[in-house]
Order: structure tokens, then C-alpha cells, then sequence
């Protein structure tokens, strides 16, 4: 039971900041970006490749490395996305699909190959638990990602996230840019998917270039269930990616424990996320599920 | 004290003038309503003194509040007067409380990662019922336009435009908001100007004065006359 929950816990941390900038997304500003998928793999690109450039630094310190230039891999996916819509007039959707589009490109260009072996040492791994030995990182990462994540939603940009999901007429008749607003929320948004795209690579040890395909469903669902849960028992807004996210990986656990194959979650994902807008939909009427904000 | 201006607008470089040399004025720290037909500009005419200029719009003239002349392309402009929509939705989070819009009605006061400071509750909504807690979605009518004017007076204004803030409104709630403008209007010493169809209302808070935007029928030019 206990290595249940421990590899339990080591899938809500690997995914948390994910599910994060999922939240930023698809939450706060509603808009469909997919493009973190990309962002995923391509954060996890740049952490490799930052720290073979300096490779005789201290592990803390290329790991300190690996994780910013993860982000800010996934933050120049985000400015990729953010200019075709903002700049380009185009609808996030379709700015999206084309982001991702680009991202295959630059994937194949960099990996070479669908699969990229990492081989210099494992920055996450400490020898504290030997068959967990990245679940002590993990854990200091999840917890800077919850500490700064929810005072950050009460902040102005935080506040300014959830105000542009909601009506985002309000910010025209305050004189408030809202490319600034849009922009920063999918350059947080991806930058995130981009460290957590790090963490899956890290802790697998290779890159794999199709590693993010599916993961706006992962996202979606995770915070469907956190949403479900934060309407049953009331807690700060700012933990609904947490806790969706561990009810996800609790779900997966279970059917892995009753002897279910994985390959066949996705399908069981995309019936969750179908039921809980047909019963959102008649629950609460169908103008709680606007037809482009996904309904999380 | 005076709110003048003298406005010209074209709505693309070559075509006949739409205003030409309009011209009003108005004392400072008073209540004024605008009247006039639909469609004869009254909302362009609110638009552009906010200094809100759409693409290809031809613009000349200027706007003069006290002393200070600004002008009609003037930013500054835009700081100075501000107007509260008609559907106050436009300006409103229902998802959020009352407090935290007038928190977030500042918002371009301060840096992206500052915690938002709590605002001194305004008495006056305190007086019609509105609790700080209260979320938006639960505010009747009336009371979400006063919320919404009251958004726009934080930002301290020398002018506030309303587009018809009682169209939407049943009499009793439409007297609520009349009320509390001219209140509003004394406390903060700000000008109003008021695009209304309501002559009842008129009747009542501008018994005197009454400014109809109309749309001369030989030249085709608009011109403000007083009643």
C-alpha cells in the first residue's frame, strides 16, 4: 500500500505544475491552449540541453539550471501562441493548432528522433529512498509550485487572469491591454507544462518527442475532478489543480491495482470529461459550459 | 468652471463629416443630460471624448475641462473622463465580489504581482444594501449599475459619461440611481453628462437644462441645441 502511494505521489508531483499551468488556461482566461502539449516536450529540450552546455557545475545548481531552462523553454512555445493570436488576429484555437504544428518541427529538429536517451547524471535523484530516490525534489518542487501558485492568484495579474475568463469586455472600458493580460497567462501557462515536461524526462530518462500528445486531456480532467470537489467541499481555489490532479493519478492507481491496462485510460478519461459536462449541463444549465472554455 | 469642446470626426480620410465644429459647454461639478434620435451620434460623441479614436476615423478639435485644454487624440484624455457603458455587464465580474471589483477597477494602478490592496468599502453602497462580500452575480439591477459607477468614480475622473444608466431599469430602481448620481455628483465634485431617452427624468434632476444632439436636415451636419 504504501509504494502505492508513494508512486502515487511521485505522478501528482511529476504532473502538478502541468496541471497548474492548465489551470491558468483553461480556468482563469478560458482559452483552449493546447499548445502546452508542445510546450511540454519543449521544455523538457531546453532543460537537457541547458545543462549539457554546463555540465561540471554542482548538481544543485544544474538542476536549478535545468528547471529554468525548462520554463523558459515552454515560455517561448507560449510567445509562439501568444503572437500568432495576439498579434495575428487569430483565434486561440486555431493559434494553438498551429503552435503545435510549429512544435512538431522544432521537436523532430532538436531529438532527431521520436525518442532522445538522457544520459548525463539525474539532478532529481537523492540516495534518501532507493526506490523513490527523485521523491524528495519532487516534493520540494510541488510545494514552491503550490506556496507561489495560490497567493499568486490573488495578485493583480492573478485577479486580472480570472477577470479576463469572465468578461473580457471589462478590460476595454477600464483601458487595460488585454494582449498583456492573454500573453502572460500563456507564457506562465506553458512555462509550467514546461517544467513538468523536465520532471517526466528527467525521472523516465529519456525525451520522448510524442510525450505531450493527450495531455490537455489529462489537465481537463484532473481539474474537472478538482472543480467537482471544490464545489462539494470548499477549499482555496488555488489547490484544485492538487487536488484534481492526485484524484486523477488515485483513479489510475486504482484500476492499475485491479489489474486494468493503462493503455486504455485515455478513452476512460474522455468518458469522465463527457460525463461531467452532460451532468454539468443539466445540473446548472448549459450557459455554465460556454462551448470554447471547456467547461473547467 | 466650464467642460467645453469643439469636435470635427470623419469616419475615413475624404468622407463628408459626421461632426463638424460641434460644440457645447457645460459647468463643472453638475449633472447634464444629452438627448437626441437613435443613431444621431450620441455614443460617438461620448466615444470621442474619451479620446477612444477608431482606425481610419479623421479627427480634429479639442476638449476643455477648467483650464486645461487637451487635444481630442490626447491620451491624457482617456484619464480625465471616463464613461460607464449602458449594460453595466460590460464592466462587471459577476464570478466576483463587490469588493474585489473595486479592488480589480484599479488594476492598472499597480505591478503585475502585487496582492491588490482592500478599497474603504464606499458608504453609499453600504446604504442601498450592497455588502462587501455580496457577490456580483446576486445584485439586482439597479444596484449593479451604482456599482459600476461607483467603479468608474475610483479612478477619480473630472467627467463621467453614462450611456443611458436607467434604460434597463423599472421606475423605482431608476430613481435609486438618479439619486445617488446626483448624491455621487456633489460628494466627488464630478461632472456628469447623461444620455437618456426619459424625459420624466429630466423633468425631475434637470428641470432647466437639456442638451439634444440632432441631425440637421439641410446640411446633415449634427449640432447640439438647448431646451
Amino acid at each position: 500500500m504504501i509504494a502505492v502511494l508513494l508512486r502515487l505521489a511521485e505522478q501528482v508531483l511529476l504532473y502538478l505544475p502541468l496541471v497548474c499551468g492548465g489551470y491558468i488556461s483553461f480556468s482563469l482566461l478560458r482559452i483552449p491552449n493546447f499548445s502546452t502539449e508542445g510546450a511540454f516536450v519543449f521544455g523538457a529540450c531546453g532543460a537537457v540541453t541547458a545543462t549539457t552546455l554546463v555540465p561540471l557545475l554542482h548538481p544543485a545548481i544544474l538542476l536549478a539550471v535545468a528547471v529554468l531552462a525548462a520554463m523558459f523553454g515552454g515560455m517561448l512555445i507560449g510567445a509562439c501562441m501568444g503572437a500568432i493570436a495576439a498579434q495575428g488576429k487569430i483565434p486561440y484555437l486555431l493559434a494553438s493548432i498551429i503552435t503545435l504544428g510549429l512544435c512538431h518541427g522544432l521537436h523532430v529538429y532538436v531529438l532527431g528522433g521520436s525518442l532522445k536517451p538522457l544520459h548525463g547524471s539525474n539532478y532529481l535523484a537523492l540516495d534518501v529512498m532507493p526506490m523513490h530516490p527523485e521523491l524528495l525534489i519532487l516534493t520540494g518542487i510541488g510545494v514552491l509550485v503550490i506556496a507561489l501558485f495560490v497567493p499568486f492568484l490573488k495578485t493583480q495579474l492573478g485577479m486580472c487572469f480570472a477577470a479576463y475568463g469572465t468578461n473580457a469586455t471589462f478590460f476595454k472600458h477600464h483601458g487595460i491591454a488585454t494582449n498583456y493580460v492573454v500573453l502572460t497567462g500563456i507564457l506562465l501557462s506553458n512555462a509550467l507544462a514546461g517544467l513538468s515536461g523536465y520532471l517526466v524526462a528527467q525521472s523516465s530518462g529519456f525525451i520522448d518527442m510524442n510525450g505531450g500528445t493527450g495531455l490537455s486531456l489529462l489537465c481537463v480532467t484532473a481539474l474537472m475532478l478538482g472543480n467537482l470537489c471544490h464545489k462539494g467541499i470548499g477549499f482555496s481555489r488555488g489547490l484544485i489543480p492538487l487536488i484534481g490532479m492526485t484524484l486523477y493519478s488515485s483513479m489510475q492507481q486504482a484500476l492499475l491495482m485491479i489489474g486494468c491496462n493503462l493503455k486504455y485510460f485515455t478513452a476512460l478519461q474522455a468518458c469522465i470529461v463527457l460525463g461531467v459536462l452532460v451532468y454539468m449541463r443539466k445540473n446548472h444549465g448549459a450557459s455554465d459550459v460556454h462551448s470554447d472554455h471547456l467547461g473547467v | 468652471m466650464k467642460l467645453s469642446f469643439d469636435l470635427t470626426l470623419s469616419f475615413a480620410a475624404g468622407q463628408e463629416p459626421f461632426f463638424k465644429q460641434l460644440q457645447a459647454s457645460f459647468e463643472l461639478g453638475k449633472l447634464h443630460f444629452i438627448k437626441g434620435r437613435n443613431g444621431v451620434g450620441k455614443s460617438t460623441l461620448f466615444r470621442l471624448l474619451q479620446g477612444g479614436i477608431a482606425t481610419d476615423e479623421q479627427t480634429e478639435g479639442s476638449v476643455q475641462i477648467a483650464e486645461q485644454s487637451f487635444a481630442v487624440t490626447d491620451k491624457k484624455l482617456g484619464l480625465l473622463v471616463k464613461a460607464v457603458p449602458q449594460d453595466s455587464n460590460a464592466v462587471l465580474i459577476n464570478a466576483f465580489t463587490v469588493q474585489e471589483c473595486l479592488q480589480l477597477a484599479l488594476v492598472s494602478k499597480y505591478p503585475g504581482l502585487t496582492v491588490l490592496p482592500k478599497i474603504n468599502f464606499p458608504v453609499l453602497l453600504k446604504t442601498i444594501g450592497i455588502g462587501s462580500e455580496a457577490r456580483v452575480n446576486d445584485l439586482s439591477g439597479g444596484q449593479r449599475q451604482l456599482l459600476a459607477i461607483v467603479m468608474m468614480l475610483q479612478k477619480n475622473p473630472q467627467v463621467l459619461l453614462l450611456d443611458e444608466p436607467t434604460a434597463a431599469l423599472d421606475h423605482a430602481n431608476a430613481r435609486l440611481v438618479m439619486d445617488m448620481l446626483v448624491q455621487l455628483c456633489a460628494d466627488h465634485n464630478v461632472t456628469m453628462l447623461i444620455i437618456t431617452h426619459d424625459h420624466d427624468l429630466m423633468a425631475v434632476y434637470a428641470p432647466q437644462r437639456c442638451v439634444e444632439l440632432v441631425r440637421d436636415e439641410d446640411t446633415g451636419l449634427r449640432k447640439l441645441i438647448e431646451h
